[in-house]
């Protein structure tokens, strides 16, 4: 899985959000605040990573339940190919 | 609807154009009455290099304020900005303040909308630059 190009993660006043560039910006009028765990998978996601290495990623990263960090992960990347961010 | 600060969109803005990308949103404001409708329009702007006279840019001014105007004019120390919905010309605004130039303004349809002054607009600047320039003139 990988993010489409046109979306740009920054970081402002300690607060991560991601704001659509280019084409993308015609699609998604707005900028989106991330939770900390979701800027850091997005960040995984702007280069590509397997659902399986992003659960890795997670439960490295957090000291989590692989039940509960798994079925986040699942509502993560749902509501991204909702959204229509992630490439085919 | 949250409304973002404008120094975090001008940011964004030059992220975008240092990528190569255009940037769009919805600015607030009555200024470019009836061009840019405020919070209603949508608009798409790029990296403003090269302005022309009648091109719609978003420049800084000293105080750190964001306008959204119109280039109504140029002189020798810099370019002349009014919206078109005011009366007070700014001038000089110099190209290095000028952050970005709007390339497309759009409904909440989606409908295109022109970037061109309408005729009677345009003829009122032209009367309003006119006097503009007679008073530096005459200073």
């Amino acid at each position: 899985m990988k993010l489409k190009d046109g979306f740009l993660l920054k970081t402002v006043a300690g607060s991560k959000i991601v704001v659509p560039i280019g084409e993308q910006s015609s699609a998604f009028n707005g900028i989106i605040t991330l939770s900390g765990s979701a800027a850091f998978l997005w960040e995984k996601l702007q280069v590509g990573a397997t659902e399986e290495e992003l659960l890795d990623a997670l439960l490295t990263e957090y000291r989590v339940d692989r039940d509960y960090a798994a079925a986040d992960l699942k509502r993560f990347i749902e509501k991204l190919h909702t959204a229509g961010m992630l490439e085919a | 609807m949250e409304h973002i600060e404008m120094q975090l969109i001008a940011e964004c803005m030059q992220d975008a154009f240092a990528q190569g990308k255009t940037f769009s949103f919805t600015p607030y404001g009555d200024s470019m009455l009836p061009t840019i409708q405020n919070g209603k329009h949508f608009v798409t702007f790029t990296q403003c290099i090269n302005p022309k006279v009648y091109d719609i840019v978003l420049y800084r001014r000293p105080s750190g304020m964001y306008v959204l105007h119109r280039i109504v004019g140029k002189l020798r120390d810099g370019f002349m900005l009014c919206g078109d919905n005011e009366n007070t010309i700014e001038y000089p605004i110099y190209q290095k303040d000028m952050i970005a130039k709007v390339i497309a303004i759009r409904d909440e349809n989606g409908k295109s909308i022109s970037l061109h002054c309408k005729g009677l607009v345009k003829k009122l600047w032209l009367k309003k630059v006119k006097l503009f320039i007679k008073k530096i003139l005459c200073s």
